[in-house]
């Protein structure tokens, strides 16, 4: 087992300079956090520190009790601190270089080259983070109407009110009034648009519409974009979140 | 790259639109399974390089993990919370509100909605007990993309408000077969009862439907004297019971009787049932062959595009849909009121002379002879329009075969009879595969027992206690018959639970599980 949130790799080479990372933003935020993570620590008298991995964290599970607060969910993200951070010399380049995602179905990131198609290589991705059927379905939904793409797009942000967590996708994506079309010369581009007004409502990847496609995730759709569902959306959501975000703790295992 | 996506799906035939899926007479349906080519990246099956090796998935099935209700969630208890009224009320108000992107024949989804529900429970064969409503396996492959299936995806598309309204309450399965109940009662139908109790699976069963690797294909799974394969209950892959042209498409309504015969039997209906079941059904809505299907229709769901979201059979004909549907390629009503429960079929089919015609799809059906009726039956959507009333050949067996023949005028002169015959039909349909009473969940199922629900005498004594077990466990060693008594009754009582839906309620009875673990350790 390789990777995760411990260490805070994404500040040092090579993944600071991944392309899935968004450099140029990734940089911004990680200004900031540093910026928290020395105020903090300086501002301490013992010896207590803030780890700048556990502050990435940290930062994912506010953002979501916010996004879920949106909709008057109230609940708090199961955090725990331990997480440390890696200098560069710990770090070989070369090694990490492979950890490089060339598709990440999750943030609807998909780079030259594959020989699999998107939705094949969520699958396999979500395999990797040992993700079952209803995990990988409900990140996926939840980051989306978060607005959460690697490239800032609005693919498969099938909401109204993107920044908050709720079922929305789900809810949208098996709407019948929208029909689906492929966007003319565009790579895994597709417009839902409204049956009656025939307006464009929608834009989404395949990696989105694979959730109303297949028959299999479907179903699973459909289980949380009903009206007894909204709930158990953010509750499964912050389930399978923090299991993603624990993968690496080892020390809590 | 992106054509690559419908592989997710676990069935991948008929991806190329030039393959083509109906269940309209072979002549005229090239099939084509496409022996689909691993992609670069993805993983072999050990099967693949050793096919002889044994398969432990079905063992594998339905694991809590893919079920998004999690491992906790009690069906039943769910169900209890229904208020049944309210949602038959929803789905009485949904059968007369028409869709525009799949307008109702004659503005009532009742007919459609009948078939659904036939569908989804008449997979169930006697001989394995797979198959059959619960699971709501029609969601899934293969059954969602059979061509017996064509149009079905539409129909719980419309149903999709409804599911999405009672979420966890009311499963998939239980609601198609409630739809189909209330769709026969809208239109005038006096239904037996129903029963809830039918769990979701949220993945497609391990099931064996024939040898053949060709959809339609029908004649390795017959050997001899049309000798049907066990455990199987359908004349061909992907349709559930027989072809409606008669065996191969030969329009001979004498050996079509005798397939029904035999699949309906494997279902565990008699030849009354049978009747019944038949004259019943086809008293509701038409068969839609409008076309040609291999030159409009294009593939089923599981190998359509991902635009479609899950729909099949884009019909690029005409308006593709209303009127210019295609479904099973045959075309035309029964009789002159499809969408209310009248005794019109059995006046027809005995009333009228019958000869061969062909659909607009080209399939073999019967009309009245010389013209007679020509303007009887009104267009589904056209209201300038009237039709012929029509027969398939296997309605004509009902007529030519003198078994059927018998019971089919015994219904015809006794319209109550009939009526009833075809309730209790429907009910069994519809419960068979959920085994006995004590699975059935609501307060509108009959209370009376039937011999197909192996009934059980209710426990009205005493039962023994901790010191009478013991005592018992005593008593039954000394006889000196322990590993008979493992071999021959208590685990052979055990090992006769049929098919593995029913295994895992056994399991569920912690009781007789650990009796048996503990007596053979």
């Amino acid at each position: 087992m390789r990777g995760g949130a411990n260490g805070a790799r994404i500040q040092l080479a090579p993944q600071k300079d991944w392309e899935v990372n968004n450099p140029d933003e990734l940089n911004k935020v990680l200004t900031y956090l540093n910026k928290v993570k020395k105020d903090f620590d300086d501002g301490q008298s013992g010896d207590k520190q803030v780890s700048l991995a556990d502050l990435i964290v940290l930062g994912g599970a506010a953002a979501i009790e916010q996004a879920a607060s949106k909709n008057d969910f109230d609940i708090e993200v199961p955090f725990v601190p331990g997480r440390s951070d890696a200098t560069q010399a710990q770090t070989e380049v070369k090694s990490f270089e492979v950890l490089e995602p060339k598709a990440d179905g999750f943030r609807n990131y998909y780079a030259q080259g594959n020989t699999l198609s998107p939705v094949e290589m969520l699958v396999d991705k979500a395999n990797t983070l040992d993700l079952s059927v209803p995990e990988m379905s409900v990140l996926v939904a939840g980051l989306r109407v978060m607005n959460t793409n690697a490239d800032g797009s609005d693919r498969g942000v099938l909401t109204d009110n993107p920044g908050s967590l709720n079922n929305d996708f789900f809810v949208n994506l098996l709407d019948m009034s929208t029909r689906w079309e492929k966007a003319k010369d565009k790579e895994d581009l597709y417009l839902g648009i409204d049956r009656k007004s025939n307006k464009q409502r929608w834009r989404a990847s395949s990696v989105d519409l694979i959730f109303g496609s297949n028959s299999e995730l479907r179903a699973v759709a459909e289980v949380y974009a009903s009206d007894d569902a909204h709930q158990q959306f953010v509750e499964d959501f912050v389930n399978a979140w923090t299991k993603v975000m624990t993968l690496d703790r080892f020390d809590l295992q | 790259m992106l054509t690559k996506v419908n592989k997710l799906s676990t069935y991948t035939s008929n991806k190329h639109s030039t393959c083509l899926i109906s269940a309209v007479s072979l002549a005229i349906a090239s099939m084509c399974i496409s022996q689909s080519a691993l992609a670069n990246g993805m993983p072999k099956t050990n099967t693949f390089w050793w096919p002889e090796q044994l398969n432990l998935q079905p063992l594998r099935q339905n694991d809590a993990k893919s079920n998004p209700l999690g491992g906790d969630f009690n069906y039943a208890e769910a169900f209890k919370t229904l208020n049944l009224a309210n949602v038959k009320s929803d789905i009485k108000a949904l059968l007369t509100s028409s869709q525009d992107w799949w307008p109702a024949d004659y503005g009532h989804y009742g007919p459609f909605f009948v078939r659904m529900a036939w569908h989804s429970t008449g997979t169930y064969r006697m001989s394995d007990g797979r198959g059959g409503g619960a699971g709501g396996q029609q969601r899934f492959e293969p059954l969602n993309s059979w061509p017996d299936n064509v149009s079905l995806d539409k129909a719980r598309r419309l149903l999709w408000p409804i599911k999405q309204k009672y979420g966890r309450s009311l499963s998939w399965a239980d609601l198609m077969v409630l739809t189909g109940n209330v769709a026969m009662e809208s239109m005038g139908f006096t239904i037996y009862g129903f029963a809830g109790g039918r769990e979701d699976d949220f993945e497609p069963d391990l099931v064996y439907w024939g040898p053949e690797k060709e959809w339609l294909g029908g004649n390795e799974r017959y050997s001899g004297e049309r000798k049907l394969e066990e455990p199987l209950a359908a004349v061909q892959m992907g349709l559930i019971y027989v072809n409606p042209e008669g065996p191969n498409g030969n329009h001979d309504p004498i050996s079509a009787a005798a397939d029904i015969r035999d699949v309906f039997a494997r279902m565990a209906m008699n030849d009354e049932e049978t009747v019944a079941l038949i004259a019943g059904g086809h008293t509701f809505g038409k068969a839609h062959g409008a076309h040609k299907p291999d030159e409009c229709l294009e593939p089923a769901p599981a190998g359509a595009a991902i635009e479609e979201q899950g729909l099949g059979w884009k019909n690029k004909c005409g308006k593709g849909n209303a009127e210019d549907t295609i479904t099973s390629g045959l075309e035309g009503a029964w009789s002159v009121s499809p969408t209310q429960w009248t005794m019109q079929y059995l006046d027809n089919l005995f009333g009228f002379e019958w000869v061969k015609t062909q659909s607009p799809a080209g399939a073999t059906q019967w009309i009245p002879k010389d013209g007679a009726g020509a303007n009887l039956v009104p267009d589904a959507h056209v209201k300038s329009k009237r039709h012929a009333p029509i027969m398939f050949t296997t309605d004509l067996a009902l007529k030519e075969d003198p078994n059927y023949r018998k019971i089919a005028e015994r219904f015809h002169a006794n319209p109550k009879e009939f009526e009833l015959a075809f309730s209790k039909a429907w009910f069994k349909l519809t419960h068979r595969d959920m085994g006995p009473r004590a699975r059935y969940v609501g307060d509108e199922s009959p209370t009376d027992d039937f011999l197909w629900q192996d009934p059980i005498p209710t426990v009205d004594y005493s039962l023994i206690d901790d010191r009478d077990i013991k005592n018992l466990k005593k008593k039954l060693l000394e006889g000196g018959y322990f590993r008979l008594s493992i071999g021959g009754n208590c685990l052979g009582s055990c090992r006769q639970f049929q098919s593995d839906r029913y295994a895992r309620w056994c399991e569920r009875s912690a009781y007789s599980t650990r009796a048996t673990k503990g007596l053979g350790s």
